[in-house]
């Protein structure tokens, strides 16, 4: 028997079964990934200014809890106005990771020859980098190669004035294996290391890094989709630092969590806000923005969108009707009074800090982003006519860095930027 | 993504799909694992479709999607399953003599590793070059002449040892250089 190769292997596919594409699945599938990565390649900066988490609570149907329906403010993004930022970039491999809360920036750098990356925080004043003491003594695990050719994320879970907690994680790219990392966490007074092996007993998502947090209680808590599913995301928590196999948390599954200073919020997808400070729970909102809707099909419907604490206020991104790349989106600013409500359509929230909120256009229609002033915007004291100074547009291509707001910084497309 | 965009997108995914998916086959050996391989590397294309140069390397990145995907499967699968019997043991014949002398193929390819399968495809089905193919796997071309000629070496001793004979014309100058270098 003599057999010519590629003949045999033309020979082989030459009666393929019939097969109807479903092109529709991978239009779904393909826009339920951009939306995560566009939301998720920002998320863990956005937590620099986090430091203390509560423990979340169920909040009780108190009728005397519900909120009193909102004044809704509506902005437009049309009605913005240029805003010119010269950032200061780095470049090759080396790269800002976030923001602390005391306005230094943390400054990842692989050095030529070198096994693992090194740490420093960068003082935007002067240039200045104090490079950190080599984290991957004794724990060794900056060292950057992933095991199966994903490469490992290092993600800032709190960037504090005290304390620095990353998670150096290595994504199991399939479901059946448990992806295993490291909780690293630097005292900056001290100068020192801690440590913990961390292990998240499902395949994570292997394209998009979780979201992470400080909760209430202190322990990290760590949330993401299984590999190959639409949703919904699920969490566990961990002791810090030490880390270990993590506590399932069920109670929160579905849900998005912003972690904030002394306060944190959650959000489901049919529109209920709770805002969670220690020992109280705040029902803020009940319902999603009117005009838009959930899916019809709650498996559609993974995750309610992506919100973020601006200061006390959670700011919230909703997509709105069936899922496609063509979705309308409204990032919803909540008065924690509970007096009046801030609603950007079409915007998809990026960052957020005290005053600022940092948002991303609706997809394929403009670049840049657009920087929302809530300082300008007093919400429950100014007047319903809501004019363009409040709202500013950063024409920049953005990539896929990191993007924060802390200290009245900017970080995106790994560049630093002072905020006007 | 932007109307237009999408409606190019799908216009490129509809006329791609087809031949994507025999690739995505003769890496995994299963219809509907390779279509499952395939629309993963529709949904990884449509992600990057925005920053993807539309006059050119879209059908190299799609097929870069499409192997990528399969090996990361192949290896998701290596650490579960169990190895069937040798495809030297299998008796070969049979009236019509195709259908047996395709498991014999698929089962001989299924031994190989991934990359190794992957570089014997892309250079013998997909009738790539060697530069093409290490751009695809992103190696150098080195790693892809010697990877298809341990992959030729282990289809063609796969036949042998059935008394059978392997040729790879017209392809195997390199690959052969390789492997008595």
């Amino acid at each position: 028997m003599s057999t010519d190769l590629r003949a045999a292997l033309h020979e082989a596919v030459a009666d393929a079964p019939y097969d109807e594409p479903d092109l529709r699945d991978v239009l779904a599938r393909g826009s339920r990934r951009v939306r995560r990565r566009t939301a998720l390649v920002v998320g863990s900066s956005a937590l620099a200014v986090a430091a203390v988490i509560a423990s979340v609570v169920a909040v009780t149907h108190d009728p005397a809890q519900e909120p009193h329906p909102a004044r809704v403010v509506r902005l437009d993004l049309d009605q913005a106005q240029p805003l010119d930022l010269q950032p200061t970039r780095q470049g090759g491999r080396d790269r800002f990771l976030g923001l602390t809360a005391d306005g230094l920036v943390l400054r990842s750098r692989h050095p030529d020859g070198g096994d693992g990356d090194e740490l420093g925080l960068v003082d935007p004043g002067t240039g200045v980098t104090d490079w950190l003491p080599d984290a991957t003594d004794p724990t060794g695990t900056l060292a950057p190669p992933g095991r199966h050719g994903m490469p490992p994320w290092l993600l800032p879970v709190q960037l504090a004035a005290d304390q620095l907690v990353l998670l150096h994680l290595e994504p199991a790219i399939w479901r059946s294996r448990s992806s295993s990392g490291t909780l690293l966490v630097f005292d900056r007074g001290s100068r020192t290391w801690e440590s913990g092996d961390v292990t998240v007993p499902a395949g994570l998502e292997a394209h998009q890094p979780p979201s992470v947090g400080i909760g209430l209680d202190g322990r990290l808590y760590l949330g993401h989709w299984n590999e190959g599913e639409s949703g919904p995301m699920h969490w566990w928590s961990y002791q810090v630092p030490q880390g270990g196999q993590g506590r399932p948390e069920p109670a929160l599954t579905g849900t998005s969590i912003a972690f904030g200073d002394g306060v944190q919020a959650r959000a489901d997808s049919d529109g209920r806000i709770v805002l969670s400070t220690p020992g109280e729970d705040r029902l803020l909102a009940e319902h999603r923005p009117q005009g838009c809707e959930p899916p019809s099909d709650p498996d559609t419907a993974p995750w309610p969108g992506w919100v973020r604490m601006a200061g006390s206020r959670p700011v919230v991104t909703y997509w709105c009707g069936e899922p496609s790349p063509r979705s309308d989106t409204v990032t919803v600013v909540y008065d924690t009074d509970g007096g009046r409500t801030i609603q950007v359509p079409g915007a998809g929230l990026l960052a957020a800090d005290q005053r600022h909120v940092l948002l991303a256009p609706p997809s394929g229609t403009a670049r840049g982003m657009y920087l929302l002033d809530l300082d300008t915007v007093t919400m429950g004291k100014a007047n319903t006519s809501v004019g363009p100074s409040f709202l500013a547009h950063i024409d920049s291509q953005r990539h896929n860095f990191p993007v924060a707001l802390a200290a009245g910084l900017i970080l995106w497309d790994n560049g630093i930027a002072p905020l006007p | 993504m932007a109307r237009r965009d999408e409606d190019e997108f799908v216009a490129f995914a509809q006329v791609c799909r087809p031949s994507l998916r025999r690739t995505a086959y003769l890496m995994c050996g299963d219809w509907e694992r390779a279509a499952d391989i395939t629309q993963e590397a529709l949904v990884r294309m449509y992600v990057a479709w925005p920053r993807l140069e539309r006059d050119r390397g879209l059908r190299a990145y799609a097929r870069r999607a499409v192997v990528s995907v399969a090996i990361e499967q192949a290896r998701k699968r290596s650490s579960r399953e169990v190895p069937t019997a040798d495809p030297g043991d299998r008796e070969l014949e049979d009236p019509a003599g195709q259908l047996v002398d395709r498991l014999f193929l698929m089962a001989a390819l299924a031994d190989l590793p991934p990359r190794q399968r992957a570089c014997v495809v892309l250079r013998y089905y997909d009738d790539l070059s060697v530069e093409a193919v290490a751009e695809t796997l992103g190696c150098r071309t080195g790693t892809v002449k010697s990877q298809t000629a341990r992959g030729l070496e282990a289809l063609r001793s796969a036949y042998a040892r059935h008394g059978g004979e392997l040729s790879a014309a017209g392809r195997d100058h390199d690959e052969a250089k390789e492997a008595t270098s």
